[in-house]
């Protein structure tokens, strides 16, 4: 029987460290992608995610059961790459990842989906950054909000939650995304790809 | 009946199954009969699947023994809580005579070389007293309008004299 996660946080503040590693375990995958989506650097995405995990244990005493515990770590992380995002815009870094992207292997070598032919590889790879490109491009609450629904397959409560607004607001946030994102990709030239489509 | 304008709003949350049961059903309806909304809604499925292209990061196995790694140096430290309270509360008083000596102590040397230099010019003597009425002992004597002469005690170092 699957213990939740609201209990095992409850265990974890009473000293039960394995309770804790249950959650990493269970969330790590989750966090660090919602991370790389947004901050679109392997790397940091890694760091965001220990960080927010170790936040969420510096807190445990806090925590209260009636908060689901996966929206509080959405929330911990999103705010940290928000501070990520503001800083980097502040001093204007490039990440290694993007510095590095013509190069096949300097990418995060667990990016790489090994079952394909180079070619296949390489093209996929080109409208993967087409894409990222296009979602960096959006106001941050919506690609937020878009990250969440269509990556993380968060419910708009949930979203809610997260975003500390209103269920139709994130509604709206995720229309908007999706309605903005558009003429991004085309822009960004993934209708080479898919010019049926779009 | 809905209309376009209803409906166009409503078509990314119909994507995702998140509107209610006979809202969903309502829409689904509409898209039949509406050729404008179904486009809106082919764009936004389209979209939809372009953005579903890029892969899911894969973690590292070593993540997972990194993070518990750090909450374990946490929580040892918050054990030995003896020792990690009386090394903040040294961090705290040396955060504070840094402070002090950045901030303050230019203003304390400020305040005493104001009042050093008060006393000195309090010191100075207002008029100089001719050394020739001084005696050795102190004892200077003035002859007044042919009187008989009067000793009067005087500081010699302030020079003013005392009747």
């Amino acid at each position: 029987m699957r213990v939740s996660d609201e209990e095992l946080m409850l265990r974890c503040r009473n000293g039960d460290m394995g309770a804790f590693e249950l959650l990493v375990v269970r969330y790590k995958d989750a966090i660090l992608n919602f991370c790389y989506r947004l901050l679109h650097d392997y790397h940091r995405a890694e760091d965001v995610t220990q960080e927010a995990f170790l936040r969420a244990f510096r807190s445990a005493d806090r925590y209260e059961p009636k908060a689901k515990f996966k929206n509080w770590l959405y929330l911990i992380a999103s705010n940290l790459c928000k501070n990520e995002l503001r800083n980097r815009h502040r001093h204007r870094q490039t990440s290694l990842d993007a510095m590095i992207s013509d190069d096949p292997g300097g990418r995060a070598p667990w990016l790489m989906d090994a079952s394909n032919l180079p070619d296949d590889l390489y093209e996929k790879k080109e409208q993967q950054e087409m894409v990222q490109r296009a979602l960096d491009e959006l106001p941050e609450n919506q690609r937020l909000a878009l990250v969440m629904a269509t990556y993380q397959g968060l419910r708009y409560d949930e979203i809610a939650s997260v975003l500390d607004c209103s269920v139709s607001a994130v509604k709206s946030l995720i229309h908007r995304a999706r309605k903005n994102i558009r003429p991004l990709l085309i822009q960004a030239g993934a209708r080479g790809s898919t010019n049926a489509s779009l | 009946m809905l209309h376009c304008n209803d409906v166009q709003p409503n078509l990314s949350a119909y994507l995702d199954r998140e509107l209610p049961a006979w809202k969903m059903q309502l829409v689904r309806w509409h898209l039949f009969r509406c050729p404008t909304c179904a486009q809106e809604m082919a764009l936004l499925q389209q979209t939809d699947a372009l953005l579903h292209r890029l892969p899911e990061a894969r973690t590292r196995p070593e993540l997972t023994s990194e993070i518990l790694g750090q909450i374990g140096i946490i929580s040892r430290r918050e054990e030995c809580g003896g020792l990690h309270q009386l090394w903040k509360r040294l961090s705290a008083r040396v955060a504070w005579f840094r402070y002090a000596f950045r901030y303050k102590m230019p203003v304390y040397v400020g305040i005493a070389c104001l009042l050093v230099l008060v006393g000195l010019h309090m010191d100075r003597p207002a008029t100089e007293t001719p050394p020739d009425q001084e005696s050795e002992t102190g004892v200077v004597q003035v002859e007044m309008f042919e009187a008989e002469p009067q000793v009067i005690l005087a500081r010699p170092s302030r020079g003013y004299i005392l009747y």
